[in-house]
């Protein structure tokens, strides 16, 4: 029983270099979000609202890992390396990315735990989003940009924009960029690629 | 924009431990993010522009002409804080401003201004410590000091090493995309679908790569054995120590200075 254990939930070498690759994978698609960002933000960021309709696109990181892997810690762990080596890329948000990423990777992953590391369809992920969303919200972002001062109807609408988004952008686009990766037979050594 | 790459150098911060210079940043950004008045918070990043030209030795003209973009975004934060800010905080606000039935008051300036600055802060902190720090020793740091599993620091760094790799394959990606004509839809809608279409193959393409990287680390028996020895010596030297009490005095003694004044507030709920 012990031993059926620790080979469901040990980590092989092979799950700690796909975990590292998949953050590294999005820290560069991270970048490269910023680097549109940082054209239209100012235009999109005239209300604090819509700018949180691209939000959820940072959790992603997470929710991919954690349904390649499907391990403790694995969703934890992609969020968190995305998060530093999106640091070192140069950032706009720096070295605060790393608190983001962590807090962000702990959403995800607290989601996926209550599951049990075994369930990954749409729902969960959406819920993982939504879940992350939220708990990012109020640390660090609102206390970083000093949310909380805001107008209470824009604290409201932030979060149910961010809502969604966390649930499209990142729990919903996150699946499916996985299941599109499974799709082309490279996961056959990972749980996702044996279902089908 | 790769305004704060690694600057190869030799200077006081560059000897810093790494993981005792990141865990200095947070915790003073986690100070700074608690403090509600942009005199208190300009202050926190005169110092660091301080550290960067004193001790980093970086050029810090060349660093505020690759900023220049970001003073847009930094001032699209102010003015979205000023008008976003709930003045109804106030017991009696000083109204500067209104606009139909928003009010804009002093302390919706000041706390715009705060997050404006807060920011430029945030940036200033990182990019000396984005600057200053090796990446290979930042992450062989995070493994000795800060306990991280040497599994997954070294499965980072071999990350990290594709990363010139991925980019010049994100780059093939771009093009085939542009031969195939599939570049030429703007729109919100089409820059998503476009993060699918980049994302999935680069995704493979990675994993590709983390599957012979891994094979190649367990037939070489890489971390079979507890005790490992490391090349480079990462540590904790007196040197860093003397450090972190002096600019620890530092940050105390503009706090102390500042709030003997009465110029520090502390919390949102100070701006009244």
């Amino acid at each position: 029983m012990i031993e059926h254990k620790k080979k469901e939930y040990g980590y092989t070498t092979m799950d700690v270099v796909m975990i590292a690759v998949i953050g590294v994978v999005f820290a560069i698609l991270f970048w490269a979000y910023n680097q549109m960002f940082a054209f239209i933000f100012p235009f999109i960021s005239a209300s604090p609202i819509t700018i949180q309709a691209f939000v959820g696109f940072w959790f992603i990181a997470g929710i991919v890992s954690g349904c390649i892997v499907q391990k403790p810690g694995a969703a934890f762990l992609g969020e968190f390396i995305a998060a530093v080596i999106s640091m070192l890329l140069g950032s706009i948000w720096g070295v605060w990315v790393i608190v983001s990423g962590i807090m962000q990777g702990l959403g995800v992953e607290a989601v996926f735990a209550a599951y049990r590391y075994k369930k990954f369809t749409y729902f969960t992920v959406a819920l993982a989003g939504i879940f992350t969303a939220v708990i990012s919200f109020f640390f660090p972002e609102a206390v970083t940009e000093g949310f909380l001062a805001y107008r209470l109807p824009i604290i409201v609408g932030m979060l149910v924009v961010r809502m969604a988004s966390g649930a499209l952008l990142g729990g919903a686009l996150g699946k499916f960029i996985t299941d599109s990766v499974a799709k082309t037979g490279i996961l056959r050594n990972f749980k996702v690629g044996k279902a089908r | 924009m790769q305004f704060f790459d690694y600057v190869e150098k030799d200077s006081v911060l560059h000897r810093i431990n790494p993981s005792l210079k990141l865990l200095l940043i947070m915790a003073l950004m986690f100070t700074v993010t608690f403090v509600y008045d942009p005199y208190t918070t300009f202050g926190f990043a005169l110092l660091g522009m301080l550290q960067l030209t004193v001790l980093a030795r970086l050029p810090v003209l060349k660093i505020f002409k690759m900023m220049l973009p970001l003073t847009l975004m930094l001032a699209a934060i102010t003015i979205t804080s000023i008008i976003a800010f709930d003045v109804s905080l106030e017991q009696d606000p000083v109204v500067v401003l209104t606009i139909g039935n928003f009010l804009i008051s002093w302390a919706s300036i000041m706390f715009g201004l705060t997050i404006g600055l807060r920011i430029f802060c945030f940036l200033i902190y990182s990019i000396m410590f984005v600057a200053t720090t090796d990446p290979t020793d930042f992450i062989l740091s995070l493994i000795l000091q800060l306990r991280l599993s040497p599994k997954i620091g070294f499965g980072t760094l071999a990350g990290y090493r594709f990363v010139p790799l991925l980019g010049a394959e994100y780059q093939n990606i771009h093009q085939a995309h542009m031969i195939r004509g599939s570049e030429q839809r703007q729109g919100p809608l089409q820059r998503i679908k476009r993060l699918k279409r980049y994302s999935v193959p680069l995704l493979v393409g990675a994993i590709r790569k983390a599957q012979r990287v891994a094979i190649a680390m367990d037939s070489k028996g890489f971390l079979a054995y507890r005790d490992r020895t490391y090349l480079r010596d990462v540590r904790i030297k007196r040197s860093d120590i003397f450090y972190l009490v002096i600019i620890l005095l530092t940050y105390l003694l503009l706090l102390a200075i500042l709030t003997h004044y009465g110029i520090t507030l502390w919390g949102y709920r100070s701006l009244r």
